[in-house]
């Protein structure tokens, strides 16, 4: 770590191994200095670009084997008329910035104030000019032009990243500034146009910040009051400001490799002014996908889970299974009505809309319904005056009236009842056919065959299902005697294995 | 945590080609879309008037934000708060300031290793001095400030270096 100061006019660095404590002794870097705009930016490597005002823009780096001597390269100057009828121009340092990017290329910026007098009477014109100093050799030297002169330039801000610098300032008008970014190369020459982000405040200072990757973030605040922000992809310009809360003082600003940034400030008044955060969101969320079958089969369940994260907060999971349908959340179940190829897509969003999407193949097969559990409340009963499906009438105490059959269905299907019962016939060729005179007649062979006697038609559903049966097939009683229902279920033209019951109509 | 970055729009009709070719695959394919924007303020907690928040953060994401809050308009503490790449803001460590100045210099810095340091100046007296305070993985807070007596205007900066 590092820890630059002023002590008794100079320039003090400290630097000390995480984990160790802060020496008690620094190294002086320059002397004469001021106190003001020390400066101190650091890359990820360990090279180090320090600014103060020590009699002009001074500046030292820090590299492999240490830091290396301060240089002021742009002093200030102080001439005096003497004798000259000359004008002289005099130029104090009023600000500067310091930045590095992750490669070590050092940039900075330094505002100088320069008032020109007009010899042998001092009639002051002051001007102020914004340098930008690039890496040259183990220092940095000016670029070669200026990035901006006028005779009112404030509060400049410089940011590094990715081999490029911002930097941003201001020109105070009577109530407001205008904000000014540009971006340069590590050579000092300007890379993107000049472009006035908005109207910021003539009072505090604008602060910038820049990625490795090249997003950019620029808050600062605004005549009313307010602090805004305002962002820009890599190598593009920046959007328009947005509000993000009223401020007093100048804001902060912090941007990552990825995009993601924030804003901070002090909102409010007084003794209720509190730390305000204002992140800026620009990642879409992480989203992997879970359990995803890669078959299933329609009508049953099938079981879809993501598991999703987003930098700032919370991530909604929205599911489409390629048939029309849709789900929210991070564990869903979809049933599919039919088989066939399909795509299932998992859509992730974080809280402004950055989305990410992942999508898998599956192959849903026919289902085969399955009839389980079948049952009848009354497998002896009289037939009701109902036609065909009533409640069930099985609690008097004489023989009931109907009965209700239940079953249980793996999926939904439709379900067919079959009713019928056996009944005396006579072989006829191989079949066994009710017996007419002409067969009688011909003494042919007795034998047993079945009779139907109606089919209900229902839609079941999965889980239990259950049928009134009054006795009769629409207004038809069913005749006295045994009788047997036959369930099957058929889903996506599958069906499954039937099953029987039985019951006997009683007068 | 590491996060895709926003996804340009040239890209999209790529991916759109892979994702189809992937799908008859049977292969699961991603893509990202972007809407870049700020989100609603949050306020970290405090107790007293908060000015001048300074913030930082590494390439990672690791973030710090300290700032300077004042109770009947005497500047009586520093706050320091760290968030995680994806996680929440800690919450904030105070630490007695003395009596700073009015409008004191608070630097702040964070390392992708979760490091990070606040010093501030206390003009107290006669004296102007600064205190630095240091997180280090891995530890989860900030340990007791250190003095530097005679320091003024420090600025701090967090690396692991290489060399």
């Amino acid at each position: 770590m590092t820890l630059v100061g002023d002590q008794s006019g100079a320039q003090v660095a400290r630097t000390w191994p995480v984990g160790g404590t802060v020496p008690a002794a620094g190294q002086t870097l320059a002397s004469n200095c001021s106190g003001a705009f020390n400066q101190l930016a650091e890359a990820p490597n360990g090279d180090v670009i320090a600014g103060f005002d020590c009699s002009g823009a001074t500046f030292a780096r820090r590299l492999p084997g240490g830091w290396r001597p301060a240089s002021t390269p742009i002093p200030d100057t102080a001439p005096n008329c003497g004798v000259s009828l000359n004008p002289v121009t005099r130029s104090t340092t009023s600000d500067l910035r310091v930045a590095i990017d992750a490669a070590g290329d050092p940039f900075a910026v330094a505002l100088e104030a320069v008032r020109t007098l007009s010899c042998p009477l001092s009639l002051p014109t002051d001007t102020f000019a914004l340098n930008l100093l690039v890496g040259a050799g183990t220092s940095v030297q000016p670029a070669a032009a200026a990035v901006a002169t006028g005779v009112s330039i404030t509060a400049p801000d410089v940011a590094a990243g990715g081999g490029s610098a911002l930097v941003s300032w201001s020109t105070p008008a009577v109530l407001q500034s205008d904000q000014h970014v540009r971006g340069f190369n590590p050579s000092g020459t300007p890379v993107t146009p000049a472009q006035v982000v908005g109207q910021s405040a003539t009072s505090a200072r604008g602060v910038l910040a820049l990625s490795e990757s090249g997003y950019g973030l620029d808050a600062f605040p605004r005549p009313d009051g307010s602090v805004v922000g305002t962002f820009r992809a890599p190598r593009g310009a920046f959007g328009p400001p947005v509000t993000l809360g009223s401020a007093a003082g100048a804001p902060s600003a912090a941007i990552d490799d990825a995009g993601d940034g924030l804003a901070g400030f002090a909102a409010g008044s007084g003794a209720t002014a509190r730390a305000r955060i204002s992140g800026f969101d620009a990642t879409p969320p992480q989203l992997t996908l879970g359990a995803i079958p890669a078959r299933a089969t329609a009508g049953v369940p099938a079981t879809f889970s993501a598991s999703a994260s987003d930098f700032w907060g919370p991530v909604a999971v929205v599911w489409n299974f390629g048939d029309g349908s849709t789900a929210r959340g991070s564990s869903v179940k979809h049933v599919y009505a039919a088989a066939g190829h399909l795509t299932v897509t998992a859509t992730a969003f974080d809280a402004v809309g950055n989305s990410v999407s992942a999508a898998t193949a599956v192959g849903v097969g026919r289902s085969v319904p399955i009839v389980s559990n079948a049952s009848e409340t009354h497998s002896t009963f009289r037939v009701g005056s109902a036609r065909t499906a009533i409640r069930a009438a099985g609690r008097r105490r004489r023989t009931p009236v109907g009965t209700t059959f239940g079953f249980t269905l793996n999926v939904d299907a439709a379900v067919a009842v079959r009713i019928d019962h056996a009944a005396a016939g006579l072989v006829s060729g191989h079949r066994c056919v009710a017996p007419s005179r002409r067969l009688r007649a011909s003494n042919h062979r007795h034998c047993s065959r079945i009779v139907v006697d109606g089919t209900l038609q229902r839609h079941g559903h999965r889980g239990g299902n259950r049928i009134g049966f009054s006795g009769r097939i629409g207004r038809r009683a069913l005749g006295h005697g045994a009788h047997r229902t036959t369930i099957v279920a058929t889903a996506a033209g599958a069906s499954g294995r039937s099953r029987h019951l039985n019951f006997v109509i009683v007068p | 945590m590491s996060r895709p970055r926003s996804t340009l729009p040239r890209r999209r009709l790529g991916l759109l080609v892979l994702a189809s070719l992937a799908l008859t695959l049977g292969v699961r394919t991603s893509e990202a879309h972007g809407a870049a924007a700020f989100l609603p303020a949050q306020t970290l907690p405090g107790t007293g008037a908060a000015s001048g928040v300074r913030t930082a953060m590494a390439p990672n994401g690791f973030a710090v934000a300290a700032w300077v809050e004042s109770e009947a308009g005497s500047v009586s503490a520093i706050r320091v708060s760290v968030r995680p790449p994806g996680g929440p803001w800690s919450a904030p460590q105070l630490f007695d300031a003395g009596a700073v100045t009015a409008r004191p210099v608070v630097s702040v810095a964070a390392d992708a290793a979760g490091d990070a340091a606040v010093a501030w100046e206390d003009d107290a007296g006669s004296a102007r001095d600064t205190w630095v305070a240091t997180r280090e993985v891995p530890q989860q807070a900030f340990g007791a400030p250190q003095k530097l007596a005679g320091l003024a205007g420090p600025a701090v900066a967090s690396t692991r270096p290489g060399w």
